[in-house]
């Protein structure tokens, strides 16, 4: 249905969520850090973005600018998907310009939970 | 006023403090990554194929590791002639299905015969686990192509040197003191190298406080790493 390019250092939250989300008919592209998503999106452009913002180097908020800083990516729908509570960054996301269309804190979050929000995206794209 | 020494115990220490705060961080991606697996499998309809299990036992590891470091705090180590060769290949030996699941690759260098160090076995074992489960999941974080992990032991100048290594360019002495001045206070003080809070690394430099000694910043061959520098027991060697 989507192809999801999903931003996550740790592998084995990797793994549950990717093998949830193609389960779910989805295509995943796994990437560790910011700097590998921006090679994955520009060899392929996905429907939507999940992105956690605890990274290694430069963190999610930053990719996040990188991200938009491109023309062609401003409108591709992003999902933070974060262990950091969202009082850590609210003021920092509240921007039109970084366009996150939904922040889910991974330990409030259930596996079919985030196929609904995905699947939400879908719908709107 | 004067704090006599069971008053003094039921302050924590400024350090013991951050501690806690950066063992309770640590203990998040566990048992995340034991929620998400378990939902998964109940979706699949499927059994746990030892992950779960894997990940549980690590971080009763990390409690432990961390019980220790307060229990030595308090208390005279007991030290007792330790062969850092056997340390290192009984740690192997534990962290060897943890890094199989990371895709890592787990080395063990010990070249040569060395002297035993006067140390707490037990403590000893603690800082080494702790080392490489932190540098495994390092590794992991960055996406190595193919991470690799190090137990190595050299000597220097000052001593025996024994720690874990890994292909990681940015641990270097300038990030390590960085992340000391961090732990406990920030999500990420090892944020070049680690996605998460890396408390394994600062419980392995508690423990080695109470055996006269700390950590520090490693190289061994062309690797970067974590280390402690321990003076071999010359008496021991004769005997």
């Amino acid at each position: 249905m989507a192809h999801i390019v999903h931003i996550e250092p740790d592998k084995l939250l990797a793994r549950a969520y990717g093998d949830t989300l193609i389960h779910a008919g989805h295509s995943v592209a796994h990437c560790v850090s910011g700097q590998e998503a921006i090679s994955a999106i520009d060899e392929r452009r996905p429907d939507i973005i999940l992105l956690e913002l605890q990274l290694v180097m430069h963190n999610g908020l930053e990719f996040l600018y990188e991200l938009r800083s491109y023309p062609d990516w401003q409108g591709i729908p992003v999902i933070v998907l974060t262990s950091v509570p969202k009082s850590d960054f609210a003021r920092s996301l509240d921007t039109g310009y970084l366009s996150i269309k939904d922040y889910l804190y991974k330990p409030h979050t259930t596996l079919k939970e985030l196929c609904a929000c995905v699947d939400a995206q879908v719908v709107r794209v | 006023m004067e704090v006599g020494g069971d008053e003094y115990q039921k302050y924590p220490s400024d350090e013991q403090h951050r501690l806690l705060i950066a063992l309770l961080e640590e203990l998040k991606l566990p048992l995340l990554q034991i929620n998400k697996l378990t939902e998964l499998n109940t979706i699949k309809n499927r059994a746990d194929d030892g992950t779960i299990q894997l990940i549980t036992q690590q971080a009763m590891k990390l409690l432990d590791h961390y019980a220790l470091s307060l229990r030595l705090a308090n208390e005279q180590a007991a030290l007792e002639p330790v062969s850092l060769a056997a340390v290192l290949h009984s740690v192997a030996h534990d962290l060897g299905k943890f890094a199989a699941v990371h895709d890592c690759e787990l080395r063990v260098e010990t070249p040569g015969h060395y002297e035993p160090v006067m140390a707490h076995r037990a403590g000893l074992e603690a800082v080494m686990e702790s080392l490489g489960s932190s540098l495994i999941q390092a590794q992991s974080d960055n996406g190595q192509a193919k991470p690799t992990v190090t137990l190595a032991i050299h000597r220097s100048r000052w001593g025996l040197v024994a720690g874990a290594y890994a292909n990681l360019p940015d641990m270097n002495s300038a990030a390590f003191r960085r992340a000391r001045s961090l732990y406990g206070q920030a999500r990420q003080p090892f944020n070049h190298i680690l996605a998460s809070g890396g408390a394994g690394i600062f419980i392995a430099n508690a423990l080695l406080s109470s055996m006269a000694t700390q950590l520090h910043s490693s190289r061994h061959r062309r690797l970067n790493g974590l280390a402690a520098t321990l003076q071999p027991s010359h008496q021991m060697a004769l005997v």
